[in-house]
């Protein structure tokens, strides 16, 4: 671990100010209810480029030399910082981890290669591993698609990733298993057979299902949305797509969403519409937590600052009954200018400590009972003997009909009373 | 030209179908209107990267390993030959895109002018002149904070030294403008960011530019591209007016003009023809970057132009305001990552070129027709009468006017703006 040590020298010591890790919040431990995970791409294998500009960051692990030699003090830097944040979870792409080789057959060897360096580091410590995921999207071979390529040896490549991935995840105790369609989606429908692709891709996630009961992986997967970006148009648009999608191939017991805050924006929803859309239709799995930037229209991946938009993401997060198998995954990166060692504990930590403050408001929010009174007083009516007659299907349009006219049903409008829930949140930030 | 004959699979000159380099267009010949530039970075620099994953492309002038001037060379033979396969009259480049970053400035120039004596050689060969040359001011980590804009003064000097030698390749090259592009001159969070100072920064620089212009007697003219954001979160260089309120407070509205970029209007949420107007209304009018954004994603997509009806329109407000005088259309366009072959690259800029010129052909008709101009000017015609000539010229106060109305009794009546049937009159010249 002394190289490792080097990397982070003079780095101010971490300290939280609301995080406590042991501190009951509704019943169970603040770290149990936030399930923090550190991401492995932005963080380790951020270089700082941008479409307009090379590598920033200059990290010792890119540079020049021996590619495993370099994944190793990779990963001692990442349970390094791991250790200094306390976190406990983290997730990965398979390439994150490890060089790609000259064959499939050389990468998945090198990716097993880190998984048992990984293995003994995660023995020794108490951190787990939130989800695992194959690199689906950055070698030149995927540019058409994996899953979705017109070329059906490029599917079977990325399902021998996959497995790979898969299995590496069950046997490192992963909790869950992602898939990220960033290349499943086309560029131009002239160049496209829409309605062949989503099959393949539904065929590709039932494989992934199938194999992981063959090998008794007890995690969910995971289907992270997105509706753009790389590509013109993902299938994996937003919750509401991918719950489609998911019914239409038999997929909604067996598969959940992953949904992120700059993700959700790209889509014009809110990240609660996300969170609350996927808790209503029983896929929700776990939380990307990351800030876009409202007025840009791109992936900013910034870490998450605002104290009401989290508090109330967790607030929903919390009311379908928390994270359960998922966690907040900081997919979140340092801006391009942040190139000090300092600049990547600094941000994991605020971040954290906002996560954590913004829990304890979120609390506040159960715990006051207000906000949930106002919504079920809204939908009061829905449980009386008409509002219950009409959703178990015992009236007709007609029988509805004859009720208005006989009891002169003339229901007046009541005030959806925004400003002042708007004003009961404020209280509670 | 051994080497890049056997990159493109083509190798006759293209064939058009509508651009016919000769044809007179309202008196002008047709290449004179529309002045096709090929751009260097998009067309041999870019490898097909995009944020989420590596090269496509593999150019042979990328190989890894190769010696980087021998693939200088190498671009440079390609690059020339597109020209040729697309009778292209114009190039455009910046100094990064031609010739490898050396360990020091010094060195960095030396290359860059070495591919200059090159091109001079190529040049003269072929015909093809330099639309514009600029300083690539935004990929080296040293201007991730802003070149001009930077808070460290030296990166400003460093900036400075790299533009006078790009200024004086272009004008040794005989360019027709000089163009800088702001992509580092913003921030990504005003928390560190003294907003005022860089400003007054980036007007030192460009008054450094147009100094040293004049200086080595450089004739074209000076161009600023405008661009809201990306790669920055917020650019100084935002759109055609706030760019002419920037030259206006430093005393500069005379000295530059804007390079506009269709998706970069898009970006800023305004339409091509919109900037195109503004840039003439201000005159600031220089150059046009021809592409094609997306309009329902946020980032610089650089599609290669397509859409006829929203060309012709580009083209007629261009051709409204005069045309061009040494500005030019730059093909600042892309393939996309997936069209790997050569000749992607070939049938891109050909297709555009047609089109620009079917475009110029549509906006040939709508400027002959006179009808759209003619409903635009009826529409003002109230403003050529006394009372009109009167207010703009100044002659009339608030009192004066009030008494007007109330002697004369004015009730003025609403008259219809009819949107549906100029949009109609549009599509009938299409």
């Amino acid at each position: 671990m002394k190289r490792a040590a080097s990397f982070f020298d003079g780095v101010k010591p971490v300290t939280y100010r609301w995080y406590q890790p042991d501190r009951k919040v509704l019943g169970r431990r603040m770290e149990d209810q936030l399930r923090i995970a550190v991401c492995y791409w932005h963080t380790l294998g951020g270089t700082g480029t941008d479409p307009f500009g090379g590598e920033t960051f200059m990290r010792p692990w890119h540079r020049a030399g021996d590619a495993m030699k370099q994944a190793h003090l990779k990963a001692d830097v990442a349970f390094d910082l791991f250790e200094r944040l306390g976190t406990r979870y983290f997730t990965f792409h398979d390439l994150d981890l490890a060089p790609e080789g000259d064959t499939l057959r050389e990468t998945n060897r090198n990716v097993r290669r880190m998984g048992e360096a990984i293995a003994k580091k995660m023995s020794r410590g108490r951190v787990k591993l939130l989800w695992g995921m194959a690199n689906l999207t950055g070698h030149r071979r995927y540019m058409s698609g994996a899953a979705t390529n017109p070329d059906p040896e490029v599917f079977a490549y990325a399902a021998a990733q996959s497995k790979n991935a898969l299995e590496l995840t069950h046997e490192l105790g992963g909790e869950n298993y992602a898939l990220w369609g960033g290349r499943e989606g086309y560029e131009t429908i002239l160049n496209t057979d829409l309605s062949r692709e989503m099959q393949q891709l539904a065929r590709f996630i039932s494989l992934i299902v199938e194999h992981k009961h063959k090998i008794g992986f007890k995690g969910p997967i995971l289907v992270e949305t997105k509706p753009a970006e790389p590509t013109k148009h993902q299938y994996d648009a937003d919750v509401a797509a991918v719950y489609g999608f998911l019914a239409r191939h038999h997929l909604t017991t067996e598969v959940k969403v992953n949904i992120e805050q700059n993700h959700a924006l790209h889509a014009g929803h809110t990240f609660e519409h996300e969170i609350a859309l996927a808790q209503a239709l029983g896929i929700f799995g776990s939380l990307d937590m990351n800030r876009g930037d409202e007025l840009l229209g791109w992936d900013t991946a910034q870490f998450p600052n605002n104290l009401p938009h989290v508090a109330l993401a967790l607030y929903y997060t919390l009311r379908g009954g928390g994270l359960g198998a998922g966690g907040l995954n900081l997919d979140a990166k340092v801006r391009r200018q942040s190139i000090d060692a300092q600049d990547l504990v600094t941000a994991h930590a605020q971040a954290i400590d906002l996560c954590a403050r913004a829990l304890l408001a979120a609390e506040k929010m159960i715990a006051g009972g207000e906000l949930a009174k106002h919504v079920e007083a809204r939908y009061a009516g829905w449980k009386g003997k008409l509002g219950r007659e009409i959703l178990s299907g015992k009236t007709s349009l007609a029988k509805l009909a004859k009720h208005v006219e006989k009891h002169d049903l003339e229901p007046q409008p009541r005030s959806g009373r925004q400003e002042f829930l708007e004003s009961v949140v404020n209280r509670y930030t | 030209m051994k080497k890049t004959d056997s990159f493109f699979q083509q190798s006759v000159p293209v064939k058009y179908k509508w651009y016919k380099p000769e044809k007179k267009v309202l008196g002008r010949a047709m290449a004179d209107h529309l002045r096709f530039a090929v751009c260097y970075w998009h067309s041999f620099v870019w490898p097909g990267l995009d944020p989420f994953g590596g090269e496509t492309f593999r150019r042979p002038w990328h190989a890894a390993g190769g010696d980087p001037m021998k693939q200088a060379h190498h671009k440079a033979d390609v690059a020339f030959e597109l020209f040729r396969l697309l009778q292209v009259p114009f190039f455009t480049f910046h100094d990064r895109d031609i010739a490898p970053e050396g360990d020091t400035l010094r060195e960095s120039n030396r290359n860059v002018r070495k591919i200059g004596e090159v091109f001079e050689k190529k040049m003269a060969k072929s015909g093809v002149k330099v639309l514009w040359g600029t300083a690539n001011l935004f990929t080296n980590r040293r201007y991730m904070s802003g070149a001009a804009t930077n808070p460290d003064p030296e990166v400003f000097a460093y900036a400075a030294a790299q533009v006078k030698n790009v200024l004086e390749l272009t004008h040794e090259l005989k360019g027709e403008n000089y163009v800088l592009w702001g992509g580092r001159e913003g921030y990504e969070t005003l928390l560190n960011t003294d907003l005022a100072r860089e400003l007054d920064q980036l007007g030192r620089f460009l008054n450094l530019v147009v100094e040293h212009k004049h200086k080595i007697g450089f004739k074209g003219l000076i161009l600023i591209e405008p661009k809201p954001g990306e790669p920055t979160k917020h650019q100084y260089d935002y759109d055609v007016s706030t760019v002419y309120g920037f030259l206006k407070r430093y005393g500069l509205e005379k000295e530059v003009k804007v390079n506009i970029e269709q998706n970069h209007a898009l970006l800023a949420g305004h339409t091509f023809e919109h900037e195109i107007a503004m840039a003439q209304a201000l005159g600031i009018f220089g150059s046009i970057d021809m592409n094609r954004g997306d309009e329902q994603l946020g980032w610089d997509t650089d599609q290669f132009p397509n859409n006829l009806p929203q060309m012709a329109l580009a083209m007629y407000h261009i051709l409204r305001g005069g045309g061009f005088t040494s500005g030019g259309l730059n093909f600042d366009a892309k393939v996309r990552r997936q069209s790997i072959d050569p000749d992607d690259l070939v049938i891109a800029h050909a297709n555009a070129m047609d089109l620009c010129a079917r475009a110029l052909l549509v906006a040939e008709k709508m400027v002959s027709d006179k009808e759209l101009g003619r409903r635009v000017d009826a529409r003002y015609a109230g403003w050529k009468g006394k009372l009109g000539r009167d207010i703009l010229a100044g002659k009339m106060s608030l009192d004066k006017l009030a008494k007007l109305v109330e002697k004369n009794d004015l009730e003025p009546q609403p008259r219809s703006g009819r949107q549906e049937e100029l949009e109609g009159l549009v599509n009938k010249y299409i």
